[in-house]
């Protein structure tokens, strides 16, 4: 599980914000934190959700870093790339399914 | 977008970081118009080789002349042939403290601010001087026509001997005073068969006339509105005289005389250094040319900082010792220079080693060598910079056989906000013995405004960095 700080990080990262080993500044976290949970509305939203913003399943770590980018990207100076959002979600969807087909499925009687 | 970065430069650390927060440790600039990769490349300086040891400490002073080197280690005078075989020769009577030393060939004049010792370079001993007229007292000596010449004793006056070529003999009455200023006379140097007095305020210049009676006296109307912040400091080299001066106005300007024109050669951010020290009258400097760069070698003591003014390139650099039980840095640990026997000979300020200054050593005698070059804050409009990689274009492949420096590092860190605050260091490999296609890269170095690049090392391997290319674009915000 994944917090929306080490997801933060982990956008600010993926901007080239941060360099290896390198701390966000409070402002800048702060920024990607916003983003992160503007990410996490949005997949909750679709449906794609449904785990606390806090506590974000390892499969759903890369997608919702990769939107973060789309909605971050301005706030830094970087340009958006709009298929970051639309592979984030393709890969949040084949996550969950495979997640779900992962798990032990139990008989339900009636 | 890949662009080659202003990477090798001097010293200047300036009153505001994000001006310029340029460090060049332990490294000097080299200029070459003939190479098109390295214009400009820095190199290590040169490291030291212990020839030997002597039981008294610190070494104090040295000298060359005749067959051997003379040198004041402690309040033991020794005689050094081109062996190192060290010959003691008598005591004087004073244990620390700045010597003057002066020849006439056959005799080395050497005086303590006390009392007054000649060497007899031909019967390799020390006697006292115990003429009743030597002005007890002198720090600074000088020779010139037949004549040592002395002053320092806080009188404003210099001295001469008697009877030419003979340093026993003094005469009460062989004094002068540079007496167009009152300040008072600290130091003397004699260049280009010139003497130079130098003042605390003033400087003048005197010259033999062959009279009879006292053969010095001032040089027409040359007159210098700048005196001497510190005795020591004054050296000469490059066919001109150097001193870290002081008049009515301020003081810690480094000079260089320009024919009788004193020449500023310290920039503002060394000067910002220098005041910012609690004592200067007690700097020292020295002087030696090793490949063509001749420096100038300014030390102060109780700040625990050595600053080196390169006469080839006329750039800065500092120089230091690192500690090797607490990574300290302070100053350097040459207290003075002798050039002998094909090396340049200095001696330590606290013990009794000589050590050799060689540009293929890579330790202080066995201690790691910092080395380390800050760059100038970067700027791009103030737009905000990406970095994916920053290549630092070095000689790789420099490793040493086993030990340390066999697989020599190089760190990185950065700042993005002009060198106040820094990233988490980074390293990258040089590559070891024979691998020279090995590139010091660093990738993912994040972004910034205002960023300061800063590399060091301290694996004992050679250092010569030429420059540094950077993959990096600026953001639209």
């Amino acid at each position: 599980m994944a917090t929306t700080t080490e997801l933060a990080e982990r956008l600010l990262r993926k901007l080239g914000v941060l360099g290896g080993g390198e701390a966000p500044s409070a402002d800048d976290g702060a920024v990607a934190e916003e983003k992160i949970v503007a990410v996490h509305e949005a997949v909750t939203a679709l449906g794609r959700a449904n785990w606390p913003v806090d506590e974000v399943p390892p499969y759903a770590i890369e997608p919702y870093t990769l939107m973060g980018t789309v909605l971050a990207g301005p706030d830094f100076g970087r340009p958006v790339d709009t298929g970051a959002w639309v592979m984030g979600l393709r890969m949040l969807a084949a996550g969950s399914a495979a997640a779900v087909s992962k798990c032990p499925i139990h008989a339900e009687y009636f | 977008m890949r662009t080659k970065l202003p990477f090798v430069g001097p010293s200047y650390e300036a009153r505001s970081l994000n001006a310029n927060a340029q460090r060049t440790l332990n490294c000097y600039v080299e200029l070459d118009n003939t190479s098109q990769r390295a214009p400009i490349a820095l190199y290590g300086t040169p490291g030291t080789m212990r020839r030997l040891t002597f039981p008294t400490s610190p070494v104090r002073a040295g000298f060359k002349e005749g067959a051997y080197t003379w040198w004041v280690a402690g309040n033991v005078v020794y005689r050094v042939d081109a062996d190192y075989q060290v010959l003691a020769l008598g005591e004087i009577a004073t244990y620390t403290g700045e010597v003057g030393l002066a020849s006439n060939g056959g005799q080395v004049l050497l005086i303590d601010g006390a009392n007054g010792w000649l060497i007899d370079v031909n019967a390799s001993t020390l006697a006292a001087i115990t003429d009743p007229e030597f002005p007890h007292g002198v720090t600074r000596a000088a020779y010139q026509d037949s004549f040592f010449l002395v002053t320092g004793d806080g009188t404003g006056k210099f001295y001469i001997n008697e009877t030419p070529n003979d340093g026993s003999k003094w005469n009460g009455l062989d004094f002068a005073s540079a007496e167009g200023s009152p300040d008072n006379t600290i130091a003397i140097i004699s260049d280009h068969r010139e003497v130079w007095l130098f003042g605390e305020l003033t400087t003048e210049v005197w010259s033999n006339t062959g009279n009879a009676d006292f053969p010095f006296m001032r040089s027409g109307n040359v007159f210098l509105e700048h005196g001497c912040a510190a005795a020591g400091t004054v050296a000469k080299a490059d066919n001109t005289v150097f001193w870290l001066g002081a008049d009515d106005k301020g003081a810690g300007i480094v000079w260089r005389a320009d024919g009788y024109t004193p020449q500023r050669i310290s920039t503002h951010a060394i000067e910002r250094a220098i005041g910012a020290y609690a004592r200067i009258d007690d700097a020292f400097a020295f002087t030696y040319q090793q490949e063509g760069h001749i420096f100038y070698v300014l030390t102060f003591p109780a700040a625990g900082a050595t600053w080196c003014y390169d006469a080839a390139t006329q750039l800065w650099h500092e120089r230091a010792w690192r500690d090797p039980d607490n990574g300290q840095l302070t100053r350097w640990r040459p207290s003075c220079h002798v050039y002998a026997n094909g090396e340049h000979l200095v001696g330590d300020f606290e013990t009794g080693d000589v050590y050799a200054l060689d540009l293929d050593a890579c330790t202080d005698a066995g201690a790691p060598i910092l080395r380390q070059r800050r760059t100038a804050a970067g700027e791009a409009l103030q737009q905000r910079m990406f970095f994916s990689s920053l290549q630092v274009d070095m000689e790789t492949g420099v490793g040493l056989d086993d030990g340390q420096g066999a697989a020599p590092l190089l760190m990185l860190r950065y700042s993005s906000d002009g060198g106040h605050t820094w990233s988490p260091e980074r390293v990258a490999t040089v590559g070891a013995a024979g691998q020279y296609g090995a590139r010091a890269k660093f990738n993912r170095l994040g972004s910034g405004r205002n960023r300061v690049w800063e590399i060091s090392m301290t694996d004992p391997v050679k250092f010569a960095v030429f420059g540094a290319v950077v993959d990096g674009e600026a953001g639209s915000a």
